[in-house]
């Protein structure tokens, strides 16, 4: 049944790459006439040669018409070449086309799909599909066009030809193609699956040599070593065994294929020649027959790779269509307002959609424009969470999330999102200049106004180190910026947007807390008014916010200002009493023999 | 750098096609295989001359049996007789009558050059070709009759019923059988033939490259951490697997039909001489060109590659960088730029190849033209040489097929060349790793493999990962046999090198280590792994069975691997696995709890029994039922043994003797638990920070800070 399943959903992928391909009518029929051009004129080469030799066996010949003929090779074969010419650039460029756009839909699609599909699919499937499978199609599209429409047309001019000198022979002589095509279809299948067999073969010895290198620790401390060879071994030896089990069916195939063109030659020595003694062909019809029949066993070929190439890029185009035809779980509100940085979260209970355990519970606060927030608790107690939800890269129910007023769901993502400055816990820098990540979000800035940015983080002079400045590209060899530089840029990428609200999500754990505490008077004195949330360990990050969240397992177990916090002496005061300590233990060895 | 390869030419389309020293080196592997390959080339020799019998026995059959063409020489009887005397066989040359030859057109091949262009060039030599049969079987349907010969035209041959020429020519009917019936016996020679060669070639390079591939493995796992600290893991596994690939294509489409194809131009070309060597040397006339464009081309061909690889290259981390940063991509509004960005890229990389598609538009055609070019000169010059008799028809047929099947292998060779760069680039970096010398080996006097009592000490040892950043200063001290330590302080400060040392994954600086007294260097390897045993912070599994993986390295019995089991409280939930201990892991574990794969791994510690105990506690946290196994399970690791522990539990650092607590690469305090709490130093702050909350019901730190 699934088997079946399978048919019907490759023919309709099928069709989708039919469509795809007459999207391009007019290069498509160019193609195809300039692939006929081809096709007609290789048949007039033998007839050339032909009319050459039946002249010279007759005797009745001149020079001038040899050379006339000579010359008309030449003519026909530059005509050849300028038609194979365009029909590559016709039907291949369509399919560059093809692929062109159809990396477009998929890249814009992907886009538009929320975050949590990306946390569950992994990169290196959706890279696989982004140049695996639209290569496929791509090969559907265009070799696999050419392929069949050359198959038809020399097939079909081929044997017209044949049956003009003879059709008696011709039948006779054709008696191994079909079994040629035969071969071709049955063969790929079984290529088919041993080639897949050869991949799995190979992946299993790329994931030994994957975890055996990672494992090199555990491998070397209990001498595993010969093991360790002896399995990678198995597996070197099994990918050897693969690629010889293909080789056996596609070693064979070619012989084969060649075999049965010669079988047809070796018919027509017997019947043609046969027929040449008893008068009923010439010799030249006879030469020209056996370059007919050559000419087919191509076509018999091709017509094998054709299923193939369209088996495998109907294969790739269903699991394309899988991904285009999700739909993105987020969807655009229609309010045009643009909110005030005002947030209010009403009993709000929220969890990731594949888990279905709450990762929020009861969770409600308010924030007024230009007042700063502060979130303390441990990790996994929901904290980054929450502010996702505030910026919808996650759908908090409805009727819980309000910013500037208004139901989230209900805002413009554009207007929403832009209302936000946000440094992810992770810091994630682009592979783009310095200067260019942090006018990430705010197009291009003047060099000034980066400088700027920069300073307010305080990581200009840092920068100003490098030798290319601003210039320096991210990632690439000579300078990798560190941890605490990383985090440094986000909050300037984050600033660079002039954003309503200010989200830190540990965005500073990585610069020591004079740094942090510079870098935050910095940024509250050159964005006054700013609306901020800082979500931290430390409790000299949220102790001069207006309000501190204090969140344990999803839900918020102490709520109220610094002060207040303390007095209840509950966890809040728990750390902060161990982060002072902490604190005179590093003024202590800072300050001791070292 | 480390010296094997830099990781940003990583670009086959640089390098040479041919490396001698490489290819030498990579035969060495062929080599044992030497028999196989002999056999292919048998094979290949076989089958390359039934290939290239094959247009010559179409010639045969035109010449000897189809096109049986005589034409009629008429002179004065002098000259009759010294043409009649030049034949060999009698039926070359028919005197019919005293002023009449009929000379047979293929015979004229067989004689002296000079002497039969006389005869071609005698205009007494009539152009028209007959056909001749016995005058007794006149039939009266075509033809006349001259002496006892019945002379038919060619092209009136039609007129006569075909039973009358069957009948008339049995004999080169039962020539072409024959033919035929060798035909069909080279046939199925070549397929074969050709099927052996494919065969043995692949298997013999399939083999030889297993051996490389196995050699490469086993070197690299005798290589120090130090190389697989400078190679990332996916590098390595890129040359263990794909670079063996780009090997194994070499063999499989480039030598499997290169020698056959160089065979077959070489032959060819000989041929061809044999046959006519004016007519040959004509048709190599396009030669120079054909290489030309070809060496033009491949320039052209490569910066085309060059560009659509960059774009490729470009799309793909783009796409990459928008997966992994997709929160921050939509945050900040840029999912417009990025994709016009992504779609600028993707229009670039169309256009790029649009141009490769140009290029080898060109070419292709190109090359087929100048193929057709050669065939062409062949087809006038001989036809003209036909014509003055120079030539026999069925030996220009031949020639021009011959001429055809020429340029077949010289295309084939012009486009593999990328396979060969790819493959020579890769040879060079697998050459590069097996090249490596592995940095920590048993020195030459080291003591044969012994069992140690378990001392411990660390003499001022000094060690950075790279020379000039020490992770430990002069940091010394002695665990006797039995006892247990303690590794504390901030992460960065030197615990985990010290069990690296200790382990021998890298060679101090400067200072020494001993083990039982001796110096670690003069210790086999052996004497290490055998007498010390590591748990490391991440638990790692292996993809195979549990007990495996607790035997990991040995051939311990199942009865200890349960024991061991049972010992560390694994067995419970090991046992309730599918296949109990014979159950296959998923990669790394994935379906156990972190805490079910720390249990594993302590079981291998425990059952290789070691004299010294070294282990890494992992920071993860895990469930409250799982934490108390781990915690007996430590409990019992240890026992008995020299163990050395980092430890961020408190429960560990307190069954722990000694306590050395470690602060940037330096020890700055030690001693009991207890000792080092009066001492109210680092170990009494780190103590407070780490442990303080978590055991708030154990009484004195809290208390103590409370009453602060």
């Amino acid at each position: 049944m699934s088997r079946a399943r399978e048919k019907k959903a490759d023919r309709t992928s099928l069709k989708l790459i039919y469509g795809r391909i007459l999207k391009h009518k007019k290069a498509l029929f160019l193609g195809i006439l300039a692939l006929v051009g081809v096709d007609g004129l290789q048949l007039v080469v033998p007839l050339i040669f032909r009319r050459v030799i039946d002249a010279l066996a007759s005797g009745d010949v001149t020079s001038g018409f040899i050379w006339k003929m000579g010359l008309a090779v030449v003519a026909v074969s530059l005509g050849m070449a300028v038609c194979r010419f365009f029909w590559r650039w016709f039907i291949v460029g369509a399919s560059h086309r093809i692929d062109r756009d159809l990396r477009s839909e998929f890249y814009t699609h992907l886009q538009a799909l929320p975050a949590d599909y990306f946390d569950k699919t992994k990169v290196g499937d959706v890279m696989a599909h982004a140049t695996n499978d639209i290569n496929a199609v791509r090969m559907a599209c265009g070799m696999a066009t050419i392929a069949s429409f050359d198959a038809i047309f020399m097939s079909a001019a081929s044997i017209i030809m044949l049956i003009t000198i003879d059709w008696k022979l011709t039948l006779v002589t054709m008696i191994p193609l079909p079994l040629i095509a035969l071969m071709v279809t049955r063969f790929s299948g079984m290529i088919h699956d041993r080639f897949d067999k050869v991949q799995m073969a190979f992946s299993e010895l790329s994931d030994k040599a994957q975890e055996a290198f990672s494992g090199i620790r555990v491998v070397k401390a209990y001498g595993d070593e010969e093991s360790e060879n002896g399995l990678f071994d198995a597996k070197a030896r099994l990918n050897m065994d693969q690629n010889i089990h293909l080789a056996r069916v596609w070693g064979f195939f070619q012989p084969l294929v060649a075999t049965l063109a010669l079988a047809g030659n070796a018919i027509l020595l017997a019947a043609g020649g046969r027929m040449v003694i008893g008068g009923s062909i010439s010799l030249g019809q006879f030469v020209a027959f056996s370059s007919y029949l050559a000419m087919l066993t191509w076509p018999m070929m091709a017509i094998g790779f054709v299923v193939n190439m369209l088996q495998r890029g109907a294969a790739s185009m269903a699991r394309l269509m899988r991904i285009i035809n999700t739909v993105p779980s987020i969807s655009d509100g229609s309010d045009p307002a643009v909110p005030e940085p005002v947030i209010e979260v009403r009993n709000l209970t929220f969890a990731y959609p594949e888990t279905g355990t709450n990762v929020l519970e009861e969770v409600a606060f308010s924030l007024e424009s230009g007042r700063t927030l502060g979130i303390v608790g441990r990790t996994g107690s929901g904290k980054t969470t929450l502010v996702e939800l505030l910026m919808r890269l996650y759908d908090p129910p409805r009727g819980t999330v309000f910013v500037g007023g208004r139901d989230v769901a209900d805002l413009k993502l554009h207007n929403l999102r832009g209302l936000f400055g946000y440094v992810p816990q992770e810091t994630f820098l682009f592979a783009m200049t310095i200067g260019e990540n942090i006018s990430f979000g705010a197009g291009p800035l003047p060099p000034e106004r980066i400088r700027e940015l920069a300073e307010t983080v305080d990581i200009a002079s840092e920068i100003m180190g490098f030798p290319q400045g601003f210039e320096t590209v991210v990632g690439e060899r000579g300078v990798t910026l560190s941890g605490g530089q990383k985090q440094r840029v986000a909050i300037a990428r984050a600033l660079a947007t002039n954003p309503g609200i200010l989200v830190l999500d540990d965005s500073l754990s990585a610069v020591d807390t004079e740094t942090e505490d510079v870098i935050l008077k910095a940024v509250k004195r050159k964005t006054s008014n700013i609306t901020t949330i800082i979500i931290s360990h430390r409790i000299s990050t949220v102790q001069h916010a207006d309000m501190v969240l204090v969140m344990e397992r999803g839900r918020i177990v102490e709520k109220g200002t610094h002060e207040q916090l303390l007095s209840k002496d509950g966890f809040y005061t728990e750390l902060y009493r161990m982060q002072q300590l902490e604190a005179e233990a590093q003024k202590t060895s800072g300050g001791g023999d070292d | 750098m480390p010296p094997h390869g830099n990781p940003f030419v990583d670009d086959a389309m640089e390098g040479k096609a041919y490396d001698g020293a490489m290819v030498k080196r990579l035969m060495r592997y062929v080599k044992p295989h030497k028999k196989l390959v002999f056999l292919a080339l048998l094979f290949m020799l076989v089958s390359s001359a039934v290939d290239l019998l094959l247009p010559y026995l179409t010639k045969t059959a035109i010449d000897r049996y189809l096109a049986k063409l005589y034409q009629v020489y008429t002179a004065e009887p002098e000259a009759c007789d010294s043409v009649a005397a030049l034949g060999s066989a009698p039926d070359d040359f028919i005197r019919i009558s005293p002023d009449t030859v009929l000379v047979k057109k293929a015979a004229l091949d067989g004689l002296d050059p000079d002497v039969s262009n006389d005869v071609r060039g005698d205009i007494r030599l009539l152009p028209e070709t007959y056909y001749i049969f016995d005058s007794a079987d006149f039939t009266g349907d075509a033809g006349f009759i001259s002496g006892q010969w019945w002379l038919v035209r060619e092209t009136d041959l039609r007129r006569v019923p075909p039973r009358v020429l069957f009948d008339l020519r049995g004999d080169d009917l039962k020539g072409i059988a024959r033919l035929t019936w060798i035909l069909g016996g080279l046939i199925l020679i070549s397929l074969v033939c050709g099927y052996g060669h494919m065969m043995t070639l692949v298997i013999a390079g399939q083999r030889a490259m297993y051996d490389l591939r196995s050699r490469l493995f086993k070197h690299i796992q005798t290589l120090s951490l130090d190389f697989f600290t400078g190679n990332p893991t996916g590098r390595l596994v890129t040359r263990v697997a794909n670079d063996i690939e780009a090997l194994n294509e070499m063999f499989s489409s480039v030598l499997v039909n290169f020698f056959k194809d160089v065979l077959l131009l070489f032959g060819t070309a000989a041929i061809l001489f044999f046959m006519n060597w004016r007519l040959a040397l004509l048709s190599l006339l396009v030669m120079p060109l054909f290489t030309l464009v070809s060496i033009f081309f491949r320039r052209m061909t490569r910066k085309a590659y060059r560009d659509v690889r960059k774009y490729l290259a470009k799309l793909n981390s783009h796409l990459a960088e928008d997966l992994s940063g997709v929160k921050v991509v939509q945050v900040f509004r840029q999912e417009k730029a990025r994709r016009d960005q992504f779609l600028d890229t993707n229009d670039k990389y169309f256009q790029s190849n649009m141009k490769q598609l140009v290029v080898f538009g060109v070419f292709r055609p190109m090359i087929e033209v100048i193929a057709q070019l050669g065939t062409t000169i062949v087809l006038v010059y001989g036809g003209l040489s036909v014509m003055q008799g120079a030539l026999t028809l069925g030996a220009l047929v031949a020639f021009l097929s011959y001429v055809r099947q020429m340029f077949r292998p010289l295309q084939d060779m012009s486009e593999k060349y990328n396979i060969m760069q790819s493959a020579m680039a890769a040879s060079e970096r697998v050459f590069g790793i097996l090249d490596t010398v592995p940095a920590i080996v048993d020195a030459p006097d080291a003591e044969p493999p012994r069992p140690l009592a378990g001392l411990v000490e660390f003499r001022d040892v000094t060690f950075g990962y790279n020379p000039d950043q020490s992770v430990l200063r002069n940091v010394s001290f002695t665990v006797v046999p039995g006892e247990s330590v303690a590794l504390v302080g901030p992460t960065g400060a030197g615990k985990t090198s010290v069990i690296s040392l200790l382990t021998r994954f890298w060679d101090v600086n400067r200072g020494s280590i001993l083990l039982d007294g001796v110096e670690i260097g003069k210790h086999s390897v052996e004497t290490l792994r055998k007498n010390i045993a590591i748990v490391l912070q991440d638990a790692f599994i292996f993809s195979r069975s549990v007990a495996d993986n607790i035997r990991l390295g040995s051939d311990i019995g199942l009865d200890r691997i349960r024991e061991a089991a049972e010992m560390v409280q694994a067995a419970d939930f090991i046992e309730r696995l599918p296949d109990g201990y014979d159950t296959v892991m998923a990669e790394r574990g994935a379906t156990l709890s972190t805490g079910q794969k720390q249990l594993i791994c302590f079981a291998r510690a425990l059952v290789h029994d070691p004299k010294i105990l070294v282990l890494d506690e992992a920071t993860s946290n895990v469930d409250p039922s799982t934490e108390k196994l781990i915690q007996r399970a430590i409990e019992v690791l240890m026992r008995g043994r020299t163990s050395l522990i980092v430890a961020h539990r408190l429960s560990t650092v307190q069954q722990c003797g000694n306590i050395l607590v470690f602060d940037n690469g330096r020890i700055l305090e030690r001693g009991s638990h207890q000792e080092l709490l009066a001492k109210r130093g680092i170990y009494y702050n780190l103590y407070l920070l780490q442990w303080g909350r978590m055991n708030s019901d154990e009484s004195t730190p809290t208390d103590i800070h409370r009453r602060h």
